[in-house]
C-alpha cells in the first residue's frame, strides 16, 4: 500500500501502467493467486464453449487458484464457482492480469 | 393421466439425491431394450395415480460434449429413439450455483415442456449468512418455486404434492431462443444478483481444499483413503462372508439329512444351493464397497481426487474422469464400465473400459484367498508385513500398472488421438444423505445380484450336470469320497479337462485345473467351488481342509502360476455383456476378451517356469 503511494509521487503506479499497456497472456502463465479478466480464447471448440457456458465469458474476473506440478491440471475461481481444467492445450485462455488491490 | 416427469438439472445439484429420496426402493432396472445408457427410473405416488420419473444424468447445457450428456439432451429434445420426450420437467437448481442453472434453465424453457422447480442447498445458503429469495424467482420466471432440502426431508412434502397433479407445471416463457452463449449468461447473472444474496462463498470448502488438494499433503491423505479403500475389501467385509459360507454349508449338510441319497439331492445341494451361495457370499463387499464410493461421490471428493490423479492418468493417456470407472471396477466391473460415460472424449472412454477387467474385482478375491492361504507361508516380512498380504497387494498393484499401460498402448495405436481437455467442477463439500446412500447401495446391489447373479447360478448348474453324467457305476465299497472323484474324473467336465489339458500344459495345468480354469471363464468365482468338487471335500468343513488338500495335491509352481493367470484373464460373461452393451458391437468384448486371455497365458506361463528354475 505504502509501495504504491511511493510509485505514485513518482507517476509510476500500476494503474497508469495498466492503461498503457494491457498485456494479454495465456491463463496457465499466471502466478498463483493472481487476479485477471478474461479477454477470450484462441479457438472456438467444444471446450472454450463449455467453460462459456460455465459462466466464463468475457469480461469475467477470474482468481487462479492452484496450480499442480509436472503442468498438471490448475484451479480457478469466478464468480460462485470453482473448477479445474488442463491449461496446457491449443486452447488458449487470455487474462489480463488485474493490479488494483 | 400418467405423466413421465424429467428430472433435470446441472450437475452436482442434489438431483439424484432429492430422486432417490423421493422415489425409494421403487426404482426399476431401466427397460429399454437396447439402450447403452440409461437413466434411472423410478415411480412415485400411490397407485392408480402413480407418475413415471426419469433422472436425467446432470448437465451444463443441452448441447452435449459426453455420452450421458447427449442422452440428456436427446430425450429432451425427443430425438431419442428409446426414450420419448417427457411430458413434465421437475427442474432442480442448486441455490449455491444458481447462475448454472439458470443458464441452464434458459435453454429448457424453449422446450415447451411444462416445469416446477426445486432449489436446493437453501439451507447451506442461510449457513453461510446469505439469503434466498424464492419468491422473487417465482416471479421472475413465472415457474413455482419450491425450496428443498433433500437430506433433511424439508420441502418434500410439497413436490410430491406437486408431482402428483400436473395443474402444477407450467410451460414456460421460451428465453433467448436464438440468442448466443453471453446473453444467456450476462441474463442468468442479472437474475442471480435479483435473488441471492451471499457475501463469500463456501469458505469451508476452500479451507478444507487447503489440505486435501495440496500437492503433498493431498497426495498423502488420497493414498490413505486409498488404502482404506482396499483394506475394506480385504478385511472388514470377511467376518460376514464367513458367516455366509457357513450358513451355505448348513444348508446343504440339511438337504444330505433330509434328502434321499441320489441325483435330486446332489442337484440340490451342489448345484442349486452352491450355485447361490456363491453369489450371496459376495454381497457384503459389493454393499460395503458401493457404500464407500457413493459417500466418496456424493460428499464432492471424487472430483477432488480427480483432479489429484489426473496428471498421473496424463501419463497413460487417459484422463481425472477415468480414475472413478477404475476404482468402481475394483468393486465389480460392471458398474464401473458402465459408469464410464461421464469421460467425454471416446477414445478415453473406450480405453477406460477396455482396461476396466483388470482392475482386480471382487469376484477374483476367493482365488486369490484360497491359494495365498494355502500356498504362501504365513511369514511376516520386518515383523510386521505379512508375506500373504504382500502377495496378495503385489497382484493387485500389477494387474492396475499393466491395465495403465495397455491403456497407454491403446491410445498410441488404435485410439490415437490429441489430447483432450480436462474439465471439472467442484462443488462444495455436503453431507452425503444418509436415506439417498441406501436407496443407491441397495439399487446397484440389485442390479449386481440380478445380471451378474442369473448368469453366475445358472453356469453353477450347468457345471454340476457336466460333472455329475455321465453316472459312474461304482464298485461296491468305495468311499464317498472316493465316489466323488471318480464321478468328476469320468464325467462331461472331466473329458472335456482332459481334451484342453494340453493347451494349458505349459502353465503346469493338470486336468483338474483346466477344468477349474475354463469353468471360471464365465465367472470367476466357480473355480472355488469346482476346487471343491474336484478334490472331494464338504465345503460345509469350510476351506482349512480344503486348502490342506491342495496343498499336498498340486505343485507350489502350478498353483503360483494359477494365481498369475487369474490376475488378467477375462474371466466374466457378464462383463463381456456390459462392454458390448456399452461399446454397441461384440467386436470389442472380444478383443477385450483375446488380449487379456494373451496376459493371462504369458503372464502364467513366466510365473510357472521361474517358480520352477527357483525351487530347483
Amino acid at each position: 500500500m505504502i509501495f504504491t503511494l511511493f510509485l505514485c509521487r513518482f507517476g509510476l503506479n500500476n494503474d497508469s501502467k495498466n492503461q498503457k499497456q494491457k498485456i494479454k497472456v495465456n491463463i496457465c502463465d499466471l502466478a498463483v493467486g493472481t487476479e485477471a479478466i478474461l479477454e477470450g480464447f484462441s479457438t472456438d471448440s467444444p471446450f472454450t464453449r463449455r467453460l462459456q457456458e460455465m459462466g466464463l465469458i468475457p469480461g469475467t474476473i477470474i482468481r487462479l487458484i492452484r496450480k499442480s506440478p509436472f503442468k498438471g491440471p490448475i484451479e480457478i475461481a469466478f464468480g460462485y464457482t470453482r473448477m479445474a481444467f488442463r491449461p496446457y492445450s491449443e486452447d488458449k485462455i487470455f487474462v489480463t492480469e488485474l493490479f488494483n488491490k | 393421466m400418467h405423466e413421465t416427469t424429467a428430472f433435470v438439472g446441472t450437475p452436482n445439484s442434489g438431483k439424484s439425491t432429492l430422486f432417490n429420496v423421493l422415489t425409494g426402493m421403487r426404482q426399476k432396472v431401466g427397460n429399454f431394450p437396447g439402450v447403452t445408457l440409461e437413466p434411472a427410473l423410478g415411480e412415485i405416488g400411490k397407485k392408480p395415480n402413480s407418475n413415471t420419473v426419469l433422472d436425467l444424468p446432470g448437465i451444463y447445457s443441452l448441447d452435449p460434449i459426453s455420452p450421458d450428456e447427449e442422452l440428456a439432451s436427446s430425450v429432451l429434445y425427443g430425438t431419442n429413439p428409446h426414450i420419448p420426450k417427457p411430458s413434465r420437467i421437475l427442474f432442480i437448481m442448486d441455490a449455491t450455483s444458481i447462475e448454472k442453472g439458470l443458464f441452464l434453465y434458459s435453454q429448457i424453457s424453449n422446450l415447451g415442456i411444462p416445469i416446477i422447480i426445486a432449489v436446493t442447498m437453501v439451507d447451506s445458503i442461510k449457513a453461510q449468512g446469505g439469503v434466498f429469495d424464492d419468491i422473487a424467482l417465482e416471479r421472475i420466471l413465472g415457474i413455482p418455486i419450491i425450496p428443498v432440502v433433500g437430506h433433511k426431508g424439508i420441502g418434500l412434502e410439497e413436490v410430491q404434492r406437486m408431482l402428483a397433479d400436473s395443474k402444477y407445471f407450467i410451460k414456460p416463457n421460451p428465453l433467448f431462443a436464438n440468442a448466443d452463449i453471453t446473453e444467456r449468461i450476462l441474463w442468468a447473472r442479472a437474475t442471480t444478483k435479483e435473488v441471492l444474496s451471499l457475501p463469500q462463498l463456501n469458505t469451508f470448502s476452500s479451507t478444507l481444499d487447503k489440505v486435501l488438494l495440496h500437492p503433498i499433503g493431498g497426495i498423502a491423505i488420497f493414498l490413505s483413503v486409498m488404502i482404506l479403500f482396499f483394506q475394506s475389501i480385504f478385511s472388514w467385509a470377511s467376518p460376514l462372508m464367513d458367516v455366509i459360507e457357513t450358513l451355505f454349508g448348513k444348508m446343504q449338510e440339511q438337504v444330505a439329512y433330509l434328502l434321499p441319497q441320489g441325483i435330486i439331492a446332489d442337484f440340490i445341494s451342489r448345484g442349486l444351493i452352491a450355485g447361490v451361495g456363491s453369489v450371496i457370499v459376495f454381497l457384503p463387499q459389493i454393499l460395503l464397497l458401493n457404500v464407500i464410493i457413493v459417500i466418496l461421490e456424493d460428499c464432492g471428493y471424487l472430483a477432488r481426487a480427480a483432479f489429484l490423479v489426473d496428471r498421473f492418468m496424463g501419463i497413460f493417456g487417459l484422463q481425472g474422469r477415468s480414475f472413478i470407472p477404475l476404482l468402481g471396477s475394483f468393486a465389480c466391473a460392471i458398474p464401473g464400465i458402465m459408469s464410464a460415460r461421464i469421460i467425454p472424449s471416446h477414445r478415453e472412454r473406450m480405453a477406460t473400459m477396455l482396461i476396466a477387467p483388470l482392475m482386480t474385482c471382487s469376484a477374483r478375491l476367493p482365488v486369490y484367498a484360497l491359494l495365498i492361504s494355502a500356498f504362501i507361508p504365513t511369514t511376516m516380512i520386518w515383523g510386521f508385513f505379512s508375506l500373504q498380504a504382500a502377495v496378495l497387494a503385489g497382484l493387485y498393484i500389477i494387474a492396475a500398472l499393466v491395465g495403465l499401460f495397455i491403456a497407454l498402448l491403446m491410445k498410441k495405436t488404435i485410439f490415437k488421438g490429441d489430447i483432450t481437455p480436462f474439465l471439472i467442477e467442484f462443488p462444495p463439500y455436503r453431507m452425503p444423505s444418509l436415506k439417498s446412500l441406501l436407496v443407491t447401495v441397495y439399487d446397484r446391489s440389485k442390479d449386481f445380484l440380478t445380471s451378474a447373479g442369473t448368469v453366475i447360478v445358472t453356469l453353477s448348474i450347468i457345471l454340476w450336470f457336466l460333472s455329475a453324467f455321465p453316472r459312474v457305476d461304482f464298485p461296491p465299497e468305495t468311499s464317498s469320497i472316493v465316489q466323488q472323484q471318480m464321478q468328476l474324473e469320468q464325467s462331461y467336465a472331466g473329458s472335456l479337462g482332459k481334451i484342453i489339458e494340453p493347451i494349458f500344459a505349459p502353465l503346469g495345468f493338470d486336468w483338474k485345473l483346466t477344468i477349474g480354469i475354463i469353468g471360471s471363464f464365465a465367472a470367476r468365482e466357480v473355480f472355488v467351488t469346482v476346487m471343491g468338487q474336484l478334490y472331494a471335500t464338504d465345503t460345509s468343513l469350510g476351506d482349512e481342509s480344503l486348502r490342506q488338500i491342495l496343498y499336498s495335491s498340486i505343485p507350489l509352481a502350478s498353483a503360483l502360476s494359477v494365481l498369475a493367470f487369474y490376475v488378467f484373464a477375462l474371466q466374466c460373461i457378464s462383463t463381456m455383456a456390459i462392454l458390448k452393451r456399452e461399446t454397441g458391437s461384440w467386436k470389442w468384448p472380444a478383443f477385450a476378451f483375446v488380449y487379456t486371455f494373451v496376459l493371462a497365458y504369458i503372464f502364467a506361463f513366466a510365473t510357472y517356469r521361474i517358480t520352477l528354475a527357483l525351487i530347483a
